[in-house]
């Protein structure tokens, strides 16, 4: 998938000076329940960053995900997101206001990312508010945003209904090099 | 008597789901691997993912390569690129700190392979044999 991103990217003229990537990304995800908390961080995201078009992708492998208790991570991978069936998630997007920051100079800029998240084999349509800190001339991208599994086909038993809260809190802490 | 089994049994049961609730995460260290070089490692997965993913995805996989990039990710963890091919290298997230491994350098890691990006990833990855 980031192989047939780079090559749309590289077809439609893009500057080499105007992509910033990252193969280390994080991406996180918590919720808490009176009966467990749920935790897991995944610091081996794939993203790439336009900062003349604003484009914005990420590419993730689920199995990256890693929680804590072994068996949380067992249960997330075969019964929930069914990793072996879909060993990706990805968003695909736009900044709204790229032409609005200067990328060159440092500062903090609020952002919005719109676009395709896929997820399960899903695709929704979202919208993520965020942060680009710009330092060095180099971007890091922030964002938090709420993602509920049944948007995405995932499936939780009603006998742990109790212990997944319905929407989890996704963290994303991109730090960008220059490609 | 038979109190004595269903106590038995109770007990049992009790320790088996006891140490299921925490049982260990995988080890890279114990984990019997698929062993094979970087190079393969990525030309299986630039051939053919579908096929690469029934064979490497979610197993311990013993890679060994030319260091051709090393870095730290964001939790200050050591990333080591293996030379792969022309398009996709083995990226390797390593649990500890590594000394003296630098780029050029032979290695052998073992790990747990999660998939295909731009590179081939694994991670929970240990140096050596």
């Amino acid at each position: 998938m980031m192989i047939i991103l780079m090559a749309l990217l590289c077809v439609s003229g893009i500057k080499a000076q105007d992509l910033f990537i990252t193969r280390h990304g994080q991406v996180s995800f918590f919720s808490k329940t009176p009966m467990e908390n749920i935790d897991a961080v995944n610091n081996e995201v794939s993203s790439v960053l336009n900062v003349k078009t604003g484009e914005i992708g990420f590419a993730i492998l689920v199995k990256s995900f890693h929680f804590e208790r072994a068996l949380m991570e067992e249960h997330f991978n075969e019964n929930y997101v069914e990793s072996d069936k879909y060993p990706k998630a990805s968003f695909r997007g736009k900044l709204t206001n790229a032409g609005a920051i200067d990328f060159s100079k440092d500062g903090t800029y609020n952002v919005t990312a719109e676009g395709d998240m896929t997820l399960h084999g899903i695709t929704q349509k979202i919208s993520v508010p965020g942060t680009i800190v710009v330092k060095g001339g180099l971007p890091q991208v922030q964002a938090k945003f709420k993602l509920a599994p049944k948007d995405y086909s995932i499936k939780i038993p009603s006998l742990v209904a109790d212990k997944i809260a319905e929407t989890m809190n996704v963290s994303v802490d991109c730090k960008y090099e220059k490609k | 008597m038979a109190g004595l089994l269903c106590l038995v049994l109770i007990a049992a049961a009790v320790v088996i789901g006891y140490r299921m609730y925490n049982k260990p995460h995988r080890s890279a260290a114990t984990e019997k691997a698929v062993e094979l070089t970087a190079m393969r490692l990525a030309a299986d997965y630039e051939k053919d993912e579908n096929t690469a993913n029934k064979k490497y995805l979610g197993n311990a996989v013993q890679v060994s390569g030319t260091v051709s990039e090393i870095t730290l990710n964001q939790q200050n963890k050591p990333v080591i690129v293996l030379l792969g091919s022309d398009m996709s290298g083995v990226q390797c997230t390593l649990q500890a700190d590594v000394h003296g491994i630098k780029k050029g350098d032979s290695v052998t890691i073992k790990g747990f392979c999660t998939g295909y990006l731009t590179d081939v990833i694994m991670d929970r990855c240990i140096v050596g044999r």
